[in-house]
């Protein structure tokens, strides 16, 4: 494999993070992925999961933790100039000067980002989308690996705002952290004060300019047409699907693509096999999806998404 | 936990116990009835049979119990067979020379072979699916082969035969699918499944009932031409033309069955009246001779090779019309016979086989004749035979009657016969022959009856009257000792004598068993004498003289006596039939006397000629007059314009006339004043017109083996169909249930062809694993992989698919030797998969139709 030394180092990263954030393999695979395919991740779930340690040892693995990291906890009253940052008038120059807000940073951890209001949401989302914050006549532009990690709790709690779905889908994943199973929590009581040493010690492992690198290596990972097609037939079928009012967008697909490559890239592979869709098409559409009947979507999803598996699996190789 | 223990616990009893009332009750009684029907075969009486379906049933119940748990088959067998061996040792051990002991030994070893068997049945219920349907399958068989053994063709007793094992084996298997698939864990189990069982039986006995009711007709008209065909009784057998005969030989069977076919068989005309008078004298009509005794199967049979034998059985079908054939070797006699008569004797058959020949003894004479055009509809064929008879014998002498008239008359024939002369005189090697029967062994009790019969009886009539009157014996009470049936029974023990049992036990019987028992008895008193078959002559009307009538319940048997100077005596014991209620049968019109060939001609056909009306004839035969000419080599050219053409008894016409086609020309006209006992052929062609004016040309088969009659072809097409009807049903049958191991073999030969893929041994893979039971149905196949195939085989299954999928997936061809790596690890999984199966399941994988076809619902491999 021609990234040989570029797996090491994924691998590296992630046995690093994973010292801190014990049996959560495959959600760090799915962060890493959303990492490394160029968008932004939503956990949601209940506090005291883990999600901000996550973010913070992925921020501390990557880049400097003192520039490479912001954490923003958002609560109703913050406003978007919090975020964004702020002119303010330089008494020395006479001129107004931009105060940069916490967005100019690499790794932003968006702790509970539905309880900020609408406004401030949207002006997060619109800044993720778009690369650069605009101000006034002003733009500048944030960091190139700009990578989001939000969190939210369950919309059921109280004094939260919803995010609205066209908003949701510029996340490319929303995934649930879960709590870890009983070994692995027991593990995690006996030994708590060694995981908040390691978090503490967590060194960068690999720079930027080497995310850069797998930025581009995963961009050159091989799609087969089998594959595509699957894609293609799963994002229309949601629309078309009886029990889904809002079906995926178009940018749904192309962050799966993104994904299911950044997924194999990670998985040492230079090409895309069923059981990375397998493992990332949930993530990537459920938030994205409207549907009629709540108690069921799980459900409904996942024979989609089972039955284009199912399809992927008959197709003779020799005949595509 | 504990208590969800306690309730699946209780369901297995629940289950086991249903099971045993539902299914193996219905069983024991269809085994029950199964010993009914063959006890004829068995020898077994009801209540043996009963008692015998008990032991099975216990081997069955024990078994069906025993074997529910996960026991193995071996160990309780095993053990049974040491108990069996153990007891069979104690029985052998302890009671040497006990007076029953053999009878409790055979019991012992009976009774453990039908306990084995019920055992084994048990065991194929629990643990095979099919083992119902292969019981069914027997049970099924069985009662076929009871049916071919009857010939009663009523549509009751057809059905009496046929819906027992029917309903049986539809009832059963409607219930064993029930109760494996029944869900017992369900809240008011046992209420639904006996709901549903109920209601199946009545949908089912609905159903039948329903169709026995709009098909009975059916049935009947079905049977009716079915029984034509098969139509045989213990005394006439059908042959090769369909028609009936006498059989060959004479057995001891369970039942006569009787047909009242209102069809005669054939009609005689015996030209023969009482000297002095015009009262026709009836004479047995006499097929076969049965002088040898065969004491294993109790059969009596011919024996062609004895020097002295005077039976004569040509076939009348092997001969050209008016063509005599005589052997007067048969007439051979020690010394001159007294009061002997040459009588000719008209057969015209309507129902008789035209291979058989019937006439009164002894013949030597048969001469074929063709039936007047008038009566062809109606008789068959007809031939003329010659006898030379006994003035002394006659129907009314064998009749075993009390009637006052006829002992009159049979008290001046015995005065006759007082006179005979003394049997030692007769050569040795004769008298020997016919009075060879076993006296010792279990014969020797009829030995001793022989013995006190012939006490103080001096002569050969005296004692012949000693054994008559022996079987019209009656008690004090006036009731006869032995008695007429039809259905005699048989012995209770297998392989008991029936002549013993009849002789002293049942004291009933029909013909061949007097016949029988009369034979063994003279022949031990030393009188020479045979069993013969043939038909009861009786003569019912005097409007048409010296006709007599044939049915086919005159098939009879009796005996001749042998009476130095006077010959062959017939000589009937057969007690008469008190509860017949024979209805008069009618006699028809005789056919009118056929009138006299001048010229019979007989050959092959050169040519025909239609516009002149002449044919061309090679001849091989001739009859003119009375003489006949063999081996001629002459060829002829026949006057055919005045003539009728016939095949057999239908009227054809020139076009069915073919070259090379045996054909056999008669004339009725005389052709020339010539004495023909004098002249030969030569002559006689000499001076006849040429060419020969000829009346009727018959058309011959060309052999009579080969004879095919057109409404035989039909019934033989039926049942040919049906043959190859069952035969492709049972074709498809086995391929439908061999398909899963075919679509193996068809996954096989796609994994060996295609060598650059490895997505045959992918499908081939999930093929094995979807028919051992492990359905990738409702997971992803990693999933699957992961989860359910390599920790239950130890296989690296999953890792294998990663292989599989660089191929499918991946953008550069993958390496040549890893992928022949690849496919021999696959080969080698698919080992490993199958060898750490179950051996039950592995055995019956292949079997299970319905895991094979809902693989094809699920996948669609191979199919663009």
């Amino acid at each position: 494999m021609e990234h040989a030394t570029e797996l090491v180092t994924v691998n590296t990263l992630i046995n690093n993070i994973e010292r801190v954030i014990r049996g959560k393999r495959p959600e760090i695979n799915q962060v890493l992925t959303c990492l490394i395919a160029g968008g932004h991740i939503l956990l949601e779930d209940n506090p005291g999961t883990g999600k901000t340690v996550l973010a913070k040892t992925l921020a501390a693995a990557i880049s400097n933790p003192l520039d490479g990291f912001k954490r923003v906890q958002f609560t109703p009253d913050l406003l978007p100039m919090d975020l964004l940052g702020t002119h303010v008038f330089n008494e020395a120059s006479k001129q107004f000067e931009f105060r940069k807000g916490p967005l100019f940073t690499h790794v932003l951890l968006a702790d509970e980002i539905n309880r900020a209001s609408p406004k401030v949401q949207s002006a997060l989302l619109e800044c993720m989308a778009e690369q650069q914050i605009t101000m006034g006549e002003f733009t500048y532009p944030l960091s190139d690996v700009f990578f989001v990690v939000a969190t939210q709790n369950p919309i059921e709690m109280e004094g939260t705002y919803p995010l609205p779905a066209a908003q949701l889908d510029r996340f490319f994943m929303k995934i649930h952290f879960g709590y870890v199973d009983e070994a692995t929590e027991w593990d995690i009581l006996k030994n708590y004060t060694d995981i908040g040493e390691q978090s503490k010690s967590t060194q960068q492992v690999i720079s930027l300019a080497q995310l850069r690198v797998w930025r581009m290596e995963a961009e050159k990972v091989f799609v087969h047409e089998a594959i595509l097609k699957a894609v293609l037939q799963l994002i229309r079928r949601t629309r078309e699907q009886e029990g889904i009012i809002l079906g995926a967008s178009t940018r749904a697909g192309i962050s799966m693509v993104k994904c299911l490559k950044a997924f194999a890239f990670i998985h040492a592979r230079n090409y895309v096999i069923e059981s990375d869709l397998e493992a990332i098409a949930d993530s990537v559409l459920y938030h994205r999806l409207i549907f009629k009947n709540k108690s069921t979507s799980t459900q409904l999803l996942q024979s989609m998404i089972h039955d284009t598996l199912k399809a992927l699996a008959k197709i003779d190789p020799r005949a595509v | 936990m504990f208590n969800s223990f306690i309730i699946q616990k209780n369901n297995k009893v629940i289950q086991r116990l249903v099971g045993l009332v539902s299914i193996v009750m219905p069983i024991l009684l269809l085994l029950c009835w199964v010993f009914i029907q063959e006890r004829s075969v068995l020898t077994w009486t009801v209540q043996r049979c009963v008692v015998s379906s008990f032991y099975v049933g216990g081997g069955l119940f024990l078994a069906f119990i025993l074997y529910a748990g996960r026991l193995r088959f071996w160990l309780p067998t095993f053990f049974l067979l040491l108990v069996q061996w153990g007891v069979q040792l104690c029985i052998n051990t302890v009671m040497p020379g006990e007076f029953d002991m053999f009878d409790v030994y055979s019991a012992w070893l009976i009774n453990s072979t039908l306990f084995g068997i019920g055992w084994l049945l048990g065991w194929s219920l629990q643990r095979f699916r099919l083992g119902v349907y292969i019981f069914f399958f027997i049970v099924l068989f069985v009662s076929l082969h009871s049916l071919s053994l009857s010939t009663g063709y009523s549509v009751d007793s057809f059905l009496g035969k046929m819906v027992p094992p029917v309903l049986g084996t539809i009832w059963c298997v409607f219930t064993y699918e029930l109760w494996r698939t029944f869900n017992f864990s369900a809240p008011r189990c046992i209420v639904r499944y006996w709901g549903r069982y109920l209601m199946g039986l009545l949908i089912l006995t609905l159903l039948l009932g329903v169709f026995i009711r709009f098909f009975y007709r059916h049935i009947e008209v079905r049977l009716v031409e079915y029984a034509q065909q098969q139509k045989s009784s213990e005394q006439l057998e059908k042959k090769r033309d369909g028609k009936m005969a006498n059989k060959t030989s004479m057995g001891l069977g369970a039942l006569n069955q009787r047909n009242n076919n209102p069809n005669p068989l054939f009609c005689a005309h015996i030209n023969l009246n009482f000297p002095d008078s015009d009262i026709p004298n009836p004479l047995y009509m006499v097929s076969y001779h049965f002088n040898k005794f065969d004491t294993l199967t109790e059969t009596f049979e011919r024996d062609t090779l004895f020097r002295y034998t005077d039976e004569f059985v040509p076939s009348p079908a092997n001969y050209a019309f008016f063509q005599t054939y005589t052997d007067s070797s048969v007439l051979f006699s020690f010394e001159p016979l007294k009061l002997t008569q040459e009588v000719e004797t008209d057969v015209y058959a309507i129902q008789l086989s035209n291979e058989a020949f019937v006439a009164p003894s002894t013949a030597f004479s048969v001469q074929p004749f063709p039936v007047d055009a008038q009566f062809k509809s109606e008789y068959r064929t007809a031939y003329k035979a010659r006898s030379r008879v006994s003035l002394l014998n006659s129907a009314y002498w064998v009749y075993n009657a009390r009637d006052p008239m006829l002992q009159a008359f049979q008290e001046q024939r015995f005065a006759v016969l007082q006179t005979a002369g003394d049997v030692n005189k007769l050569p040795g090697q004769f008298l020997s022959y016919y009075t060879q029967f076993p006296s010792d062994g279990i014969y020797r009790p009829i030995k001793q009856l022989a013995d006190s019969l012939q006490q103080g009886k001096q002569g050969q009539l005296s004692k012949v009257l000693a054994v008559r009157d022996y079987f019209l014996q009656r008690r004090s009470d006036g009731t006869p000792v032995y008695r007429y049936a039809d259905n005699p029974g048989i012995p209770g023990l297998p392989g008991a004598s029936r002549l013993l049992y009849f002789m002293f036990e049942s004291k009933r019987g029909y013909c061949a068993y007097y016949a029988a028992s009369t034979v063994a008895l003279l022949r031990l008193m030393g009188v020479p004498s045979r069993v013969v078959t043939g038909f009861m002559t009786v003569d019912r009307s005097d409007k048409n003289k010296g006709w007599y009538w044939f049915y086919e319940d005159q098939a009879h048997a009796w005996v001749q006596v042998y009476f130095p100077g006077y010959g062959w005596m017939d000589f009937d014991t057969t007690v008469g039939d008190e509860d017949a209620q024979e209805s008069p049968k009618p006699d028809a019109t005789p056919p009118n006397e056929p009138k006299m060939a001048w010229l019979v001609l007989q050959g092959d056909l050169i040519e025909v000629d239609s516009i002149n009306n002449t044919m061309l004839m090679h001849v091989e035969n001739a009859v003119v007059q009375q003489s006949s000419f063999r081996m001629l080599n002459d060829t002829l050219l026949l006057d055919v314009s005045k003539q009728v053409f016939w095949n057999d008894s239908v009227k054809i016409t020139w076009r069915d006339f073919t070259k090379g086609q045996r054909i056999s020309a008669i004339s009725y006209s005389v052709l020339d004043v010539l004495d023909s006992k004098k002249s030969d052929w030569n002559k006689h062609l000499s001076v006849w017109k040429k060419p020969v004016p000829i009346d009727e040309v018959y058309s011959l088969p060309l052999t009579t083996s080969t004879q095919s009659v057109s409404d035989e072809n039909s019934k033989q097409l039926f049942l040919n169909g049906l043959r190859i009807g069952a035969l492709m049903f049972l074709v498809v049958f086995i391929l439908i249930v061999c398909m899963p191991r075919f679509s193996y073999y068809y996954f096989s030969w796609q994994v060996k062809r295609s060598r650059n893929s490895l997505y045959p041994s992918y499908c081939k893979l999930l093929y094995v694993l979807h028919m051992a039971g492990y359905s990738s149905e409702q997971y992803s196949i990693l999933y699957f992989a992961q989860h359910k195939v390599d920790p239950v085989f130890s296989v690296s299954f999953s890792a294998w698919l990663h292989i599989y999928w660089q191929e499918k997936y991946g953008n550069s061809a993958i390496n040549e030797s890893v992928l022949q790596a690849a496919q021999k690890e696959a080969d080698d999984m698919e080992k490993k998969i199958l060898n750490t199966l179950p051996s039950r399941t592995r055995r019956w994988m292949w079997f299970s139709l319905n895991r094979y076809f809902r693989f094809w619902e699920l996948n669609s491999f191979f199919k663009h």
